[in-house]
């Protein structure tokens, strides 16, 4: 019997799958991390929610031959900055097999497709391997649409991959959400295998492996860059671009980042004028990176929903109550934690300026 | 646990490395001896125990505020437990009769969906209905979409009776053509939150956690001891103890006959229908050996009274096999090289039992 399936029968791969669970915690306890209790009890859920975000994709939704879309970030799984404006779907793929999208646009006035391929292991990145925006794709009179996945071109609309293609991503950006038609999708393959393999012993140990890793690493991820941005707090760590699209950043999108810590009577006032662009947004995220809950809270505005001033310019008002005035994000209950702003498709991507004030200046 | 004690387990991460430890505990239950002792079911059974570690943060953390609630799916294609209905969209959602909810959405156009409240949020060994409402006794908007009010005291319109001791509410969308039908889109909001927000707390986060662990323990252990019960009357498929199934979430409506399934590849079960009574639908099932439903996404694993080949008397002959049995038995089962497994029938919605789904056990070559 392999190794693996002795590891499975024994027991083993379930005992190391939770110590490695376990050295997750590390994460939470590093020393630059908040010692708060709230942002404790959002780090260890956090964790909770990385492992359901890592099973899904390490071991439900693994098999490239039978790809099925789901969420790598929603309302309850939140990871590295999830903008509260979209519609996440992810799905496993491989770059020698074809793949068929078929669905329906829907109203969301943005929607992007991009396959990825890890190549952490050769140069710590994620490659973007092919882009489709949903701009230039044809469509059907009635709103439907058909996109082939492969590595050679493709008659209509086509999103290329690499032979190591290992992902696809598709990104649907919403300016109200509550009063646009969400897009429907389904993606098949088309020259895989004709029924699921059961599962089998040494499959089930790898992918639970790699479920582990995938807390840790992704934990760690952002713990590192949050230690960056914390060095220049309550402004706008400015990076190259190509640091985000090597990670699996949008290449439409300009990406800021920054740590933001306030007293409870403190607010932190982000202005900037508005260049030509397809969209923008501002959000509000705890020290984990994730959306403060946008159900309940504002935690995000865009250009649709924002306030603008009579010379076109944008006020943000990141604090922990609204005195009306700009644009208020609440930071509803937490005095750290991340921000982001994001310029997508602009002719410009002016550094919005930021700066920290007693609320009780600011009326 | 004190909220002091709940802290200082946050702060020094001592909350975290419990609920590792308790999961690691967990996986012994793979390890019991009623368990097959090969890679295969030993895998299935690793994996079932992270399906129930996902189905236990939702419901214990992620979806576990009451004043601030939001459907999950307990089940779903895949996280699946205690005979999953392939032929159901669940819903889960945690409340607390105390407060009062608003659940609205839009028709849809799957046959029917009951929503029922029940006295307890994750203990499937006690959940009793504290009420229940369907499609069927529903008042609709002419554009399909509907409001319910959930409380404790009368509502006028569509209401869902809670008792102050109700935890839970869970959603049944029963399909006839899972892939031809609409389901209803449903939501709901909490209308009398005490809480300005949902912000977790050392105590939230760790109870939670506890939670989480305890219900992956407690499911496994209850799947064991469950398909024991079955395994005394292997391929036959006797009305089941409704009481208990009742207890452990079960449909009001549904009459269950729950087994134990065990064939050699040459072999095969026919099971003979031939006293269907008046039912809304009829289905029977298979599961595997953790009572998880076989894969009904691609293969045909469940036959119900919308997709069953009839015989020309009215009679529905059913095979479960793992070789196609050829055209004559259109209702093929497909084990799917499990050798053993769980497996459910339902009547729904029927005034009158037949005592059994009668069954017998032929090899694949001898069928008549």
């Amino acid at each position: 019997m392999s190794d693996a399936r002795s590891r499975v029968l024994s027991g083993k791969s379930w005992e190391d799958f939770c110590d490695s669970l376990k050295a997750a915690g590390q994460t939470i306890l590093r020393p630059e991390t908040p010692a708060t209790e709230i942002d404790r009890a959002e780090g260890f859920r956090y964790l909770t929610r990385l492992t359901r975000a890592a099973l899904e994709r390490m071991m439900e939704f693994a098999d490239p031959d039978f790809p099925v879309f789901y969420a790598l970030s929603h309302e309850t799984i939140k990871i590295g900055s999830d903008n509260p404006d979209n519609t996440y779907r992810n799905c496993v793929i491989s770059g020698d097999r074809d793949y068929r999208v078929t669905g329906t646009r829907g109203t969301a006035p943005l929607m992007t497709f991009g396959t990825k391929a890890e190549r952490y292991a050769i140069d710590g990145t994620q490659a973007s391997t092919g882009e489709l925006d949903s701009k230039f794709m044809e469509l059907a009179p009635d709103g439907s649409f058909e996109i082939i996945l492969s590595a050679t071109k493709k008659p209509g609309n086509w999103l290329p991959m690499a032979a190591d293609s290992s992902m696809l991503i598709v990104r649907e950006t919403h300016f109200d959400r509550k009063a646009e038609v969400p897009a429907h999708m389904t993606i098949e393959c088309l020259n895989g295998l004709a029924k699921p393999k059961p599962l089998d012993a040494a499959t089930f140990d790898s992918r639970l492996e790699s479920t582990a890793a995938f807390v840790n690493g992704t934990a760690k991820a952002f713990a590192e860059w949050m230690a960056i941005f914390k060095k220049t707090p309550n402004d706008w760590t400015v990076l190259p671009q190509s640091t985000w699209t090597n990670i699996g950043g949008d290449p439409n999108i300009f990406y800021l980042w920054a740590y933001w810590t306030l007293a409870p009577d403190e607010a932190l006032v982000i202005e900037t004028g508005i260049p030509a662009c397809d969209y923008w947004n501002c959000q509000v995220n705890n020290y984990w990176d994730e959306s403060l809950d946008y159900r309940y809270h504002p935690a995000h505005i865009n250009n649709h929903t924002a306030k603008y001033k009579t010379d076109g310019t944008v006020t943000v008002v990141i604090a922990a109550k609204d005195i009306g005035i700009g644009n208020f994000l609440d930071t509803a209950g937490h005095d750290n934690g991340c921000a982001m702003w994001r310029w997508v498709r602009s002719d410009a991507h002016p550094i919005p300026k930021c700066r920290v004030e007693k609320l009780a200046d600011l009326r | 646990m004190t909220d002091q004690t709940a802290a200082d387990n946050m702060m020094s991460g001592k909350a975290w490395d419990d609920f590792c430890d308790a999961l690691k505990e967990a996986g012994k239950i793979v390890q019991r001896p009623e368990v097959p002792n090969d890679p295969f079911n030993k895998a299935l059974g690793y994996r079932f125990l992270t399906a129930l570690l996902r189905g236990g943060l939702e419901s214990a953390m992620h979806y576990a505020d009451p004043q601030f609630p939001g459907f999950f799916r307990l089940a779903d294609e895949t996280k699946k437990l205690l005979n999953d209905n392939p032929d159901n969209y669940y819903q889960n959602c945690v409340i607390d009769g105390r407060f009062d909810y608003r659940i609205y959405g839009t028709r849809g156009t799957v046959n029917w969906f009951s929503i029922g409240s029940k006295g307890s949020s994750t203990d499937v060994a006690v959940m009793v209905d504290t009420g229940y409402i369907d499609s069927r006794q529903m008042t609709f908007n002419p554009d399909g979409s509907f409001e319910i009010i959930a409380s404790a005291t009368k509502k006028d319109g569509n209401w869902l009776p809670l008792a102050p001791t109700s935890r839970s509410i869970i959603v049944r969308q029963t399909f006839g053509d899972r892939k031809a039908e609409k389901i209803a889109d449903i939501q709901i909001e909490c209308l009398n939150p005490e809480r300005p927000n949902n912000n977790p707390t050392p105590e939230s986060v760790e109870r939670g956690l506890i939670g989480a662990a305890s219900f992956v323990k407690n499911i496994g252990n209850m799947t064991i001891a469950w398909e024991e019960l079955y395994r005394k009357h292997i391929n036959q498929l006797p009305s089941d103890d409704q009481e208990r199934c009742q207890r452990a979430g079960g449909d009001a409506a549904i009459h269950y006959y729950q087994s134990y399934w065990k064939l050699a590849d040459d072999e095969a079960m026919l099971v003979t229908l031939d006293d269907i009574p008046e039912c809304q639908t009829w289905n029977l099932q298979l599961s595997n050996y953790w009572m998880e439903s076989l894969e009904y996404r691609f293969f045909k694993v469940c036959v119900n009274k919308h997709t069953a080949h009839y015989e020309p008397d009215g009679s529905v002959k059913i095979v479960i096999a793992n070789r196609d049995p050829g055209p004559k038995y259109p209702n093929w089962l497909n084990t799917l090289g499990h050798g053993e497994g769980g497996m459910l029938g339902r009547y729904v919605g029927a005034k009158v039992f037949p005592p059994e789904m009668k069954s017998q056990i032929l090899k694949v070559h001898e069928l008549p």
